[in-house]
């Protein structure tokens, strides 16, 4: 496997206070999920008419009122576009990851990407029902789809919770508002700030309610589910490779931000070297955004170490997905708004 | 466009979950109030009977689904390697981050290499998730199987079950074991076209009249462009298989690619109503096999009102007649 990822941006939402468990009151969709038929949609333990449920003041990215995650999505996509601009002709697929609603119900998010950036595309699909975790199956779907093909894909992830849909557990998770966007193809000789080499994917039993259960029993859980899944794709890799194609005592890691050193607990536990993302925003999760910020996060720090590393992401969600890439970092990285792009002259034709 | 007939991968079996007893549309509109214009014109364009299902969540549509499959024998669970879920509805599903694929492997104790949804592209995402399946299973050949599954709920009454004057929305799942044994019916040519300035749906008066002015267009140009790919007549097929709504809208559609009427199958808009992706296994079951069976091939299509479409060729399995005299010779 070999995706060539040539431009990322990851664009959260402005940092905004927040005393509710829920999401944000947007009562444009809200009713529908107090129907009869929406007793298996929402939140058992919401009550109808419920729209905050009191949590002591937090400071996370949330979106305004006036945004959809539609549009989280579409801007993430632009900044890769400016990025790297005059690519959105070579784009043949898009592919986008959301889990939870628009509040614009009868829209799609990914015919709204084509529509918005990409004329010439020729598919376009929402990839859902992973929890947070669905991009390293749309990678692994990706690698498929490209194959043999000199094409570019879009690959984005936003997601907005509103209410009644719980935007923090706590001691566990907070959700951000958050779109991220990446371009990505399946060519090896052209320049990248990143090359997936191998993905794996798992899935594990949960709590079927996240926001009732224990939150050391799901944390547990899913640190469980993240290691071995990690440790598998590792095992994989250097079984596929000779060992001094990857050294694994020189690995990178980093994954999803859950509460209590997560992230930490993860590279302890595998005996990794855990990438930290900013201090003030180790512990707000970016939704199904995450693996692209932890890969943004790994790119920083190979850029200012100055040296091509082999790293692991990955992502977990407490639906019981989880999974993890292998991926060569590009230290030649450069800086791009919101992002990264790969080295050449800004308005090079080919990526 | 995909297109190209594929290595014998095709569909083993298929299932549905209509919920309950079928609802009568005039007892119904009754209760709810309906104005008794709209309920004429309903009827005038074949809606009749329609499923409400309330009561069940998407897994438990699904659940019955997959229990009606193969006879309701269960061990082929063992093999499902690829499990690919498929909606219309935005809200038929758990509240985010909890997921319908997980709660059916914990149901069923399935033991999957992979597993996603595919969503926003409405009722074209049934033969977007069956392409799918086919394409893992061609480049994994150690699976034996792979599970598209699908479920569609209705939220609100009467102004949410009712599409304009043309259709009635049923509550429904549905189950399509694709593998390459045993075969119904082998997947041939498969089109996907997305005109995506219909991205937002039908949420504003200007948006619901772009769509009437366009979605018989483009499935026109759909149909066009999937025979002269498939090279099969669109008259050579036993039947058109559309979606259960929209009755005249589909016979617009028969005059502008000269396909005779009788040749598209219209039954199911009077007896099951539309269940959204469901409809794939409701026609195939209710009308595709029986014609599949008897050596003609099928189309099948799902439109949408976001800008997404797409057709389904359905081959007779020419291995069938090579196992059914296998098996009259032992």
């Amino acid at each position: 496997m070999s995706l060539a990822i040539h431009a990322l941006a990851v664009c959260p939402a402005a940092q905004s206070d927040h005393a509710s468990l829920l999401g944000t009151p947007l009562t444009s969709a809200y009713h529908h999920l107090y129907d009869e038929a929406g007793m298996f949609s929402r939140p058992a333990t919401v009550r109808r008419g419920v729209t905050r449920m009191y949590a002591p003041e937090y400071r996370a990215p949330i979106a305004g009122k006036d945004v959809r995650s539609t549009d989280l999505a579409s801007h993430a996509v632009a900044r890769v576009l400016d990025a790297l601009p005059g690519q959105a002709a070579r784009v043949s697929h898009v592919m986008h990851t959301q889990c939870t609603l628009d509040r614009q119900i009868l829209g799609s998010t990914c015919l709204r990407i084509q529509h918005d950036h990409f004329p010439n595309a020729g598919s376009a699909l929402t990839l859902g029902q992973l929890g947070t975790a669905a991009l390293p199956t749309l990678f692994a779907l990706l690698a498929d789809h490209l194959e043999g093909e000199n094409a570019l894909c879009s690959v984005s992830a936003s997601d907005l919770w509103m209410a009644p849909f719980y935007r923090r557990i706590p001691n566990l998770v907070t959700y951000a508002d958050v779109g991220a966007a990446c371009l990505v193809s399946a060519e090896t000789g052209r320049p990248a700030i990143a090359r997936i080499k191998a993905v794996r994917t798992a899935y594990r039993r949960m709590p079927a309610e996240p926001w009732s259960a224990p939150s050391a029993e799901i944390s547990n859980a899913l640190l469980d589910a993240v290691v071995d899944c990690t440790g598998a794709l590792l095992d994989d890799a250097l079984l596929a490779q000779s060992s001094s194609a990857m050294d694994r005592t020189s690995l990178l890691i980093a994954g999803d931000r859950y509460a209590d050193g997560f992230a930490e607990r993860v590279a302890r536990r595998l005996g990794l070297r855990s990438v930290s993302a900013d201090p003030d925003q180790q512990e707000i999760h970016l939704s199904s955004a995450s693996m692209l910020g932890s890969l943004s996060d790994l790119i920083r720090h190979v850029v200012d170490g100055g040296q091509d590393r082999d790293a692991v992401v990955w992502t977990a969600s407490p639906s019981g997905h989880v999974g993890a890439a292998l991926v060569r970092i590009h230290a030649d990285a450069q800086v791009a708004p919101n992002g990264w792009r790969s080295a050449q002259t800004q308005g090079d034709a080919s990526p | 466009m995909n297109s190209g007939i594929s290595p014998p991968i095709g569909i083993v079996d298929a299932s549905y979950a209509l919920p309950g007893q079928a609802v009568d549309i005039v007892d119904w509109a009754a209760e709810q109030q309906v104005a008794p214009g709209l309920l004429e014109r309903l009827l005038a364009n074949g809606c009749r009977y329609f499923h409400i299902g309330t009561d069940r969540s998407d897994a438990d549509l699904i659940g019955e689904a997959i229990t009606h499959l193969r006879g309701g024998e269960t061990d082929w669970l063992a093999d499902v390697r690829y499990l690919i879920h498929a909606h219309t509805e935005a809200f038929s599903m758990p509240p985010p981050p909890v997921s319908v694929l997980g709660q059916l492997c914990d149901r069923f104790d399935l033991r999957l290499d992979l597993s996603f949804s595919v969503g926003h592209v409405a009722c074209a995402a049934v033969i977007n998730a069956v392409d799918w399946a086919r394409r893992l299973l061609d480049r994994d050949p150690s699976a034996r199987y792979a599970l598209v599954v699908t479920a569609d709920r209705v939220f609100g009454e009467a102004k949410h079950r009712i599409r304009q004057d043309a259709g009635i929305q049923s509550d429904g799942g549905s189950a399509i074991l694709v593998g390459r044994e045993s075969l119904r019916a082998r997947i041939g040519t498969v089109s996907v076209k997305n005109f995506a300035r219909l991205h937002e749906g039908p949420n504003n008066p200007q948006n619901v009249a772009a769509i009437s002015r366009y979605t018989w267009l483009h499935t026109k140009q759909l149909f066009q462009a999937h025979e002269a790919d498939s090279g099969i007549p669109l008259h050579a097929h036993g039947a058109v298989l559309p979606i259960n709504a929209d009755r005249e809208y589909w016979l617009q559609i028969a005059k502008a690619v000269a396909l005779r009427e009788d040749k598209l199958f219209l039954d199911n808009i009077a007896l099951r109503g539309h269940a959204c992706c469901a409809d794939f296994a409701v026609n195939l079951v209710d009308r595709g096999f029986e014609l599949l069976d008897g050596g003609d091939p099928v189309l099948l299509c799902g439109q949408s009102n976001v800008g997404a479409y797409a057709a389904m060729t359905l081959l007779p399995d020419r291995s069938a007649v090579t196992t059914l005299a296998t098996e009259a010779a032992a």
